[in-house]
Order: C-alpha cells, then sequence, then structure tokens
C-alpha cells in the first residue's frame, strides 16, 4: 500500500531550552494603569511618554478584539506578564553579560553571527535590551544603533519623539494600543545622508519567562540617499501557558534611500504573535522585506508598506510554514499615495499537520497614485487533508491610470513533476524533496546566507514512501 | 428605503478595505409596481418542474439578511429543480423604466444528477436610482452541470447581486459568467461562491466588466474546497476596464481551502487597456480608436462566447454604444 508522503516538522530543539526565570522585577500579571505607571517608573519615562502610555491604555481599554482573523480566544490579558527585567543593565561589550544569558545567545548563535556578517547586534532578553553593539567603523559614518531607551533621552530623543508611533499610532488595532501603553525594549537606528551601511545590523529578540509579553519597538529613520539592510530574529522556548508578542517597527525610508528588513520569525508554540510593522517611503525610495514564519501558535502579521513619494517602490518576499497547532495568518499591506509608484508581492505557504495558513494582502491605489503597479502572487502548497490554507486578498482601486495585476495558486505535489523527475533519474524521494524545496527556493534565496541555511534547517524535509 | 446589510465576505478581512460586506438601501416595493420580469424556458417543459418545498434549506451568497428579505419582498421568485438526465436553458429578463424603476429576483435552482442547465439573467433599462437585485441558489448533483450567466445591460442603475452555488455531487460543475457596465453614481455589489464538498467537482467564475463615471464596483467571488473535496478544481478571474479617474473597484477573489487534493486558482487584472498592445494595432494600421474598441470587447469575449447569437448580438452593440468612441 501506498505511505503518504511525509513532510518531518520542523525542528525546534535548538531553540527549546529553557532558563531559570531569575528576573530582577516583573509586575504582576494584567494591564491596569497602575501597573502601566510602574512601567514608566521603572524605566524613567520622559514626562510626554508616560502619559502617552496610559493614553495608549485608555484607547485599548476602548477598542474591540479584531473579529476577522484567527481566534486569540486562549488569550487571556489578565495572566500576562507585561514587564520582566533581566537582572542586568544593558551592556556594551559581549564579555560583561552575564552568564546565563549570554550562554542563551552563544546557543543561538547570535555573537558568531556579528563576528562573522554584521555590522552590529542588539540583543534583547524578555523585556530590556541586554547587549547593544555597533562597529566603530560604521558608527564613525554617523550611523546610531542603540536601544530605544537610551534614543529617548540621548541626543535622538527630539526626533526619537517626533517619529514614536506616528506611523503605527495607537489607534490603528487594539494590539497596536497595547504596545502603546507598555512597550519596552527594541531598538533605535538613524542612518544619516548619503550613508549606505554595507552590512547588516541585526536585533535579537528572546522571551525566557512563561505567561510574558514581550513588547519591544524598532525605529529606523533612514535618510537621503542611504541604504541599511536589518535583520530581526526571535525566538522562545516552548510553555504550556500563553506568551504574547505584540512588537511594533516602524521605518522611515528617506527620498532615494532604500531599506531592506528581513524577519525570521521562530516563536513557540505557545506564542501569540500580533506583531505591527509599517514603512512610509518617499520619492524614489525603496523598501524590501524578506519574512520568513514558522513559530508561534496563533500570529497576525502583514507589513504595511506606504508609498507616500512619487516613484516609491515596494517588494515583499514571504514564506509561511504552519504545523500541527498552529494557525499563521501572514501576508501584506500597501498603499499607493504618490504618483508612478510601485508594489511587488510575492509569497509561499506551506500548511502540514493539521497546521493552518492564511494568506491575506491589501493593494490600496489612491485616487493621486496615477500610473501606479501592483502586482500580487500567492501560492500555497497543502501537504495533507487535516490542515488549512485560505487566501484572502482584496484590492482596492481608486483611479483609472493604473495597473493592477493577481494571481493565486493552491495546490499539492504535482503527481507529473514527480513523474517526470523520476522519469530523469532521481528516486521519487528525492524527486518530493527537490519539489518541495524548489517551491520554497525562490523565497530562500533573498534571506541573508546565514537566515537561508537556518531555514533550510528549519524545514527539514524527510520523504519516504510513494504519493499518498 | 430599507437598510440591509448583504453580501458578506465569507472569510472577513480588514474593516478599511470595504468589502467585509455591502452597506446598500434596498428598495421598497414602488408606487407603480416592481420593474417587469419574465422567463423563457427554452427546454422541453416536463425537464423542469416547479418545486418551492425545501427550497429554504439552500442559502445564496447574499448572507442571511438578504436571503430572508428577498424571499419577502422579491417580485420574482423561480424555483427549479431540473430533471435528472435532462438539458435546458432558462432566460430571465428584467426591465427598469421610470414607472417601475426596480426589480428584485429570486432564482433556487436544484440540478438532479447528470442534467445540464444554463440560466442567462438579462437586465435592461434602469432610470437614475434603480435597483436590480438578484438572489441565486443553486445546488448540483452528481455530473450536473449549471451555468449562471448574468448581462447588466443597465445604464444609471445599481446592481446587487448573491449567488451561490453548492456542489456536494461526485463531478458537479458551477460556471457563473458575469457582464457588467457600471456608470455615474451607481453602485455595483456581486459577490459569487462555489462550495466544493464533493469529489470532482469544477467550478469556474469569471467577470469582465467596464467602470466609468463615479461607479463603485465590489465584486467578491469565493471558491471553497470543503475537506473531502478530493480533485476538485476550481478557477476564477476577473478583467476591469477602468475608464474614468473617478471610479473605486474593489475586488475580493478568495480561495478557502480544507482539502489537500484541489486545484484553485485565481487572477485579477485591473486598470487601462494595454498601450504597447494598442501601439502594435497601430503599426498593423488598425486606428486608435478601433483598436481601443476591439481590446475593450475582446475583454469580454469569454462571456459573449456563451450566449446564444441574439443576446450575444445584443450585448455586443450595447457595449459598443456604451464604450466611448
Amino acid at each position: 500500500m501506498a505511505e503518504k508522503t511525509y513532510v518531518e516538522e520542523i525542528s525546534r530543539s535548538l531553540y527549546d531550552f529553557r532558563d531559570a526565570v531569575n528576573a530582577d522585577f516583573q509586575t504582576d500579571a494584567g494591564l491596569t494603569k497602575e501597573i502601566v505607571a510602574h512601567i514608566s517608573e521603572e524605566k524613567h519615562d520622559p514626562d510626554w511618554m508616560a502619559e502617552f502610555r496610559q493614553k495608549s491604555l485608555a484607547i485599548y481599554n476602548q477598542l474591540e478584539i479584531p473579529h476577522w482573523g484567527p481566534s486569540i480566544d486562549g488569550l487571556n490579558m489578565d495572566n500576562i506578564v507585561t514587564y520582566v527585567r533581566p537582572k542586568t543593565d544593558m551592556k556594551g561589550t559581549w564579555e560583561e553579560v552575564p552568564e546565563d544569558i549570554k550562554n542563551t545567545f552563544e546557543r543561538l548563535g547570535i555573537p558568531q553571527a556579528e563576528r562573522a556578517s554584521l555590522a552590529g547586534v542588539g540583543a534583547q532578553y524578555d523585556s530590556e535590551v541586554v547587549y547593544h553593539n555597533l562597529q566603530s567603523e560604521v558608527a564613525a559614518q554617523g550611523v546610531v544603533y542603540t536601544d530605544l531607551e537610551s534614543a529617548l533621552t540621548g541626543p535622538y530623543a527630539e526626533m526619537v519623539r517626533e517619529h514614536f508611533m506616528h506611523l503605527v499610532p495607537p489607534t490603528d488595532h487594539k494590539f497596536a494600543a497595547l504596545h502603546g501603553a507598555v512597550w519596552s525594549g527594541g531598538s533605535f537606528v538613524y542612518v544619516p545622508p548619503g550613508v549606505h551601511v554595507e552590512i547588516p545590523l541585526q536585533s535579537y529578540f528572546r522571551l525566557n519567562a512563561p505567561g510574558a509579553g514581550q513588547f519591544e519597538h524598532t525605529l529606523i529613520i533612514v535618510d537621503e540617499n542611504a541604504y541599511l539592510h536589518f535583520i530581526e530574529g526571535c525566538s522562545a522556548p516552548k510553555y504550556n501557558v500563553a506568551n504574547l508578542h505584540a512588537g511594533c517597527v516602524e521605518i522611515y525610508v528617506g527620498k532615494n534611500s532604500r531599506v531592506r528588513y528581513s524577519t525570521i520569525e521562530n516563536w513557540s508554540k505557545n506564542m501569540y504573535n500580533l506583531n505591527t510593522k509599517r514603512a512610509v517611503v518617499e520619492e524614489n525610495g525603496i523598501i524590501e522585506w524578506v519574512s520568513g514564519s514558522f513559530g508561534s501558535h496563533t500570529s497576525y502579521l502583514y507589513p504595511m508598506s506606504i508609498l507616500r513619494g512619487d516613484h516609491a517602490r515596494m517588494e515583499f518576499t514571504g514564506i509561511t510554514f504552519a504545523g500541527n497547532g498552529q494557525e499563521l495568518d501572514t501576508g501584506a499591506q500597501v498603499i499607493h499615495l504618490g504618483k508612478d509608484t510601485s508594489s511587488h508581492i510575492v509569497t509561499k505557504s506551506i500548511a502540514r499537520d493539521g497546521g493552518v495558513s492564511n494568506f491575506r494582502s491589501g493593494v490600496t491605489v489612491t485616487k493621486h497614485a496615477e500610473n501606479s503597479r501592483s502586482s500580487v502572487s500567492c501560492e500555497s502548497l497543502m501537504l495533507d487533508d487535516r490542515s488549512r490554507s485560505d487566501t484572502i486578498p482584496v484590492m482596492d482601486i481608486q483611479t483609472d491610470r493604473v495597473d493592477v495585476g493577481h494571481e493565486a495558486r493552491i495546490g499539492r505535489i504535482s503527481e507529473e513533476s514527480i513523474f517526470y523527475l523520476m522519469s530523469r533519474g532521481l528516486s521519487e524521494e528525492d524527486a518530493k524533496a527537490l519539489i518541495v524545496g524548489g517551491f520554497a527556493e525562490p523565497i530562500a534565496k533573498e534571506l541573508p546566507l546565514e537566515y537561508a541555511v537556518e531555514m533550510n534547517n528549519l524545514i527539514h524535509l524527510e520523504m519516504q514512501g510513494t504519493v499518498g | 428605503m430599507t437598510k440591509t446589510i448583504l453580501n458578506p465576505l465569507p472569510a472577513p478581512t480588514w474593516n478599511r478595505l470595504g468589502v467585509n460586506q455591502a452597506n446598500i438601501s434596498l428598495p421598497e416595493i414602488p408606487a407603480k409596481g416592481w420593474g417587469e420580469s419574465s422567463t423563457r424556458v427554452d427546454a422541453p417543459i416536463d425537464s423542469i418542474q416547479l418545486e418551492c418545498p425545501g427550497f429554504s434549506a439552500l442559502e445564496s451568497g447574499g448572507g442571511a439578511d438578504l436571503d430572508r428579505f428577498l424571499r419577502e419582498n422579491a417580485n420574482f421568485h423561480l424555483h427549479l429543480a431540473v430533471k435528472e438526465g435532462t438539458e435546458g436553458m432558462i432566460l430571465i429578463q428584467h426591465t427598469l423604466e421610470e414607472d417601475h424603476p426596480h426589480a428584485i429576483a429570486h432564482l433556487s435552482l436544484r440540478a438532479r444528477p447528470h442534467s445540464k442547465i444554463t440560466v442567462i439573467e438579462v437586465i435592461r433599462g434602469g432610470v437614475s436610482g434603480s435597483i436590480h437585485g438578484s438572489l441565486a441558489e443553486i445546488q448540483a448533483g452528481e455530473k450536473a452541470e449549471v451555468t449562471l450567466i448574468q448581462l447588466q445591460m443597465l445604464s444609471a442603475a445599481s446592481v446587487l447581486s448573491g449567488g451561490k452555488c453548492l456542489l456536494p455531487g461526485t463531478g458537479s460543475a458551477f460556471e457563473a459568467r458575469t457582464i457588467y457596465y457600471g456608470d455615474g453614481d451607481t453602485v455595483l455589489d456581486f459577490s459569487d461562491t462555489a462550495v466544493h464538498t464533493g469529489r470532482k467537482t469544477r467550478s469556474e467564475i469569471h467577470a469582465a466588466g467596464v467602470l466609468d463615471g463615479n461607479c463603485q464596483k465590489t465584486l467578491r467571488g469565493t471558491i471553497d474546497f470543503r475537506r473531502g473535496a478530493v480533485q476538485g478544481v476550481g478557477h476564477e478571474s476577473e478583467d476591469v476596464l477602468l475608464l474614468s479617474p473617478d471610479v473605486r473597484n474593489r475586488t475580493a477573489p478568495l480561495i478557502l481551502c480544507g482539502e489537500e487534493q484541489v486545484e484553485g486558482q485565481h487572477a485579477a487584472s485591473i486598470g487601462r487597456l494595454d498601450e504597447a498592445m494598442l501601439y502594435y494595432m497601430a503599426s498593423r494600421g488598425i486606428g486608435e480608436g478601433e483598436a481601443r474598441r476591439l481590446l475593450a470587447l475582446a475583454k469580454f469575449a469569454p462571456v459573449l462566447d456563451a450566449l446564444p447569437p441574439d443576446l450575444r448580438c445584443e450585448a455586443e452593440s450595447y457595449l459598443e454604444r456604451r464604450l466611448p468612441s
């Protein structure tokens, strides 16, 4: 009897180790004015920020939970600890980081990556950044890469205040409001005009405490004629209580500048990942998103690009792999405001072993965005009949001088392709491995090399038997 | 006027995009009655039987609110069960006029096993503020084939259309083809859904249209592969030609998939005529006006080709008359 094609679950052994929780301070579970005030006090917020947090909390209490996405019934905010401070200040050299935290990041390969291929690294452990470093040559070019708390009171304080949560206001949705109230950690990046940061910067977020939330804020401002590649990685050990990640990324892409933002999201399967990412792009600017979603119990993740300047461009390349117990709702959004703007969205998704992988997109071309072009392409692969994959794209076109295209495909591994490859001498197992690998390859090649290797490790495919 | 929510998106998305549902005012019975409606059955009459009981179990793509409204208020009800192994065509025509500006139609159809039925709905006329509502509930048995063609040959009229076809029968097929031309301040709101539950079922949902003036159009096309719909195949597409900077086009082509062994595809193309193609045609000696006319008509070819000759001529001349010279 023919056996079903079997694709192995993503191996999480690399990420599933836990440290004993050794917090210096943590708030009570739940969300109240007092808890938010306590966070402000602990973090020595400037007055405007303390006020901003309280306003955000009020908005949070008014807004409803989104009714259109995957269920988040398993998330009870009364049980979430919103702030956990590890027992260390931020360090500028790796040797100073406490041993247990250092071991965690060593196992995740962060310092090795820093030595080999990064211009700067930030490492966040629970609610606080524990390590931040930037190569001196890059710093000499005027590039700023620091934790957001330092930036709030440093020489760039005014710039932070002008940009913080302006792209993603707390009124955007309930979890943006939550983020505004309890955000902690994250990075601030400023690239001055004309500076090309040739080697990527990377932030890595690790959530160790069970039942906690992580709410880091990444604010990136790239001035005119500049270039930056920023890499974000995240992981957590698995617990049997819900954890929450409601981070926020805001990117300002200046005139004639280009920003590439790469993410490998590998949270554990008890994580509710309700993250918001948004970029605004000025004239002739380019934003490139590269996104791999593998972890989490439930994800809502749809980076939005606002093409404000004429000739601005966005490219989104994403892959989502949903396995048992996961419901990953991912995609992209773009709003064309400027003339002659263009957007290109390419995604692949794989659902296996009862996992749910949904693609969701929104392309809006406003009335003044004449001569804009947009193309969306999504492909989904179902590997068994217990899984699910929905494709929910929407195009909202408000002028006539546009060219908008959309295509989507869903299906399984083609028997004809297997037959063809076998006729060329490949074994059936190799043929299937090649096809699934080929399906993900266009995305993998867009990832930074070390992440492409990691993705190949994550999607470790083991084929046996014949077509089921 | 009665405020009613209709055509809910089967899987909702961001509210800001405005496609989760249509908020629209449905008409009350006009003082001088509904628009004129008629039916022509081009098939042996005994192959089609009127049957009302049991149809209430079916549901349209318009949503529960609209189903209820139309059951109570439609001026035109047609409940059909196509006999096993027969073929036929049904022509439903509505005309909207000054004294009778609105028409609301309600079609429910069961295609018995091995039957083949084509339903053509033609809507003509229209005055400022006219509304045409259409609700279709379809169920196809084993190897039954149902084709639903809608020709919106209206002017100045808004359209609400919600069709849903259930495909429980092995080898059953559903095809929906729609032509529309929206202009002025009209609102066009379409929703077509094919629900695949049987094995080897097929669906084809295709629409082509032109938007001019301040027209606002929303089209939701959904292919829903339920678990067990092994070897199901579904395709959907839309081709929209935009002629005015003041139009608003919303397209939401969904594929919902709970079965592994299926093939689903959708495609959409929205915008102007292809300038490169116009240039090529000009280089072959075809004047710009003629080239534009030919390219615009070509968008409708997949629907026009499926029509009987008399309706095809009428639809072509309607489109030629409406398209800018």
